[in-house]
Parts: C-alpha cells; structure tokens; sequence
C-alpha cells in the first residue's frame, strides 16, 4: 500500500517502463562482453553493464522507497 | 517440421535481445507481439518452449498462461517481467509457470534455463 500519493498501479507501470530499456543495456552488454573477440569491446561492454547495474539498483530503490511512504 | 521456440512480448527490442540470447541449433525462432498472436500460433502445435512476457496490452501473461498451459501442459513456460516480482511470481507460478525471471535479466542465466528446459534436441542442424 502506498499513501505517499502514486497508486501501486502507477509504481507498478513505471518499474515496468523503467527496468524494460535497462534489460536491454544490460543484456546486450553482457552478451557483448562474453559473445565479442575484441579486448577492448568485452571491457567497455562490462563497464555499460557495471553501469545499468547501478542505475538498476537505483531505480529499485526509488521505487521502493516511494511504495513505503 | 522443427520444434518451435515461441518468443512472446511486446516490446521490439527485448524480442531482438531474447532473439539473439537463444540458441538457434535445432529450433525455429517464432516471435508474438501480444497474447492473441501467441494463442494464434499455439492453436495447432505446441511450442517446445515458451517466453512470456507478464505486462502486455491487450491479453497479458496471467491471460495467455492459463490457455497455453491447457493447450499444451508439458510445454515449459519461462515467464519474464519487469515489475517487481513479489507481485506477480506467487501467482505466475500458480497459473503454471515453469520458471519466473524478472527484468533486467542475464541472458547467459536466461540460456541456462532454456537449455534446462528444452527437450533433447533433434540435431538436424544445418548451420
């Protein structure tokens, strides 16, 4: 229950639209960093990875701390 | 005709990265943009496995789940969600799903399952 003002359904859509564009930097540079020959392409890879991770983190705890208000 | 892997979600880009995450020995690759595109090309032969994305409009996972577990009980079904997975993976996995993976996901996790998953493969690969 939220009564911070933003209805669960809202938090719910925005985890949605938030995490869906982050799944697809991560993934992709994941499989980057295992799929590529090139040194240099697998270490820039792991860094966006390394980098959606934390904002990752971020936006989960966002959002969790607006659904405890 | 080669057993069929169905990719299921609305999304263009996350079809793309769960294209290219999948192995393409063995199995044709078949994408759905919805729930009702995904019954369509279930109604006459069962995928060997499925990816289902949960939030779509029109029918959405906890829709189509049900329905294609009806259809095709021994078909694994790998539901993926982006919202948090308190929520829905209680009821997903009463609905019958095989596996629950939220978003973002590690496709490398997500090929071990599907290979978790998938039957032994007919090797007719042409590749």
């Amino acid at each position: 229950m939220s009564s911070g003002g933003i209805p669960e359904e809202d938090l719910s859509s925005l985890a949605h639209e938030l995490n869906t564009p982050i799944s697809v930097i991560v993934g992709y540079a994941e499989l980057l960093e295992n799929r590529s020959n090139e040194t240099t392409t697998r270490e820039a890879a792991g860094q966006i990875k390394q980098a959606a991770e934390r904002l990752r983190a971020t936006v989960d705890q966002l959002l969790d701390d607006a659904r405890a208000r | 005709m080669r057993p069929f892997v169905l990719i299921v979600d609305d999304d263009e880009v996350i079809r793309s990265l769960l294209r290219m995450t999948l192995p393409e020995e063995g199995f044709d690759l078949v994408e759905a943009r919805g729930g009702e595109e995904a019954l369509q090309l279930t109604d006459a032969r069962a995928p060997a496995l499925v990816l289902l994305d949960w939030r779509m409009p029109g029918l959405s996972g906890a829709e189509v789940l049900p329905e294609l577990k009806r259809r095709h009980p021994d078909t694994p079904v790998i539901v993926l969600t982006a919202e948090p997975e308190t929520q829905h993976r209680q009821t997903a996995e009463s609905l019958g799903a095989d596996v629950f993976i939220t978003k973002p996901f590690s496709p490398l996790q997500l090929l071990a399952t599907v290979e978790r998953l998938l039957p032994e493969r007919s090797v007719d690969e042409s590749a």
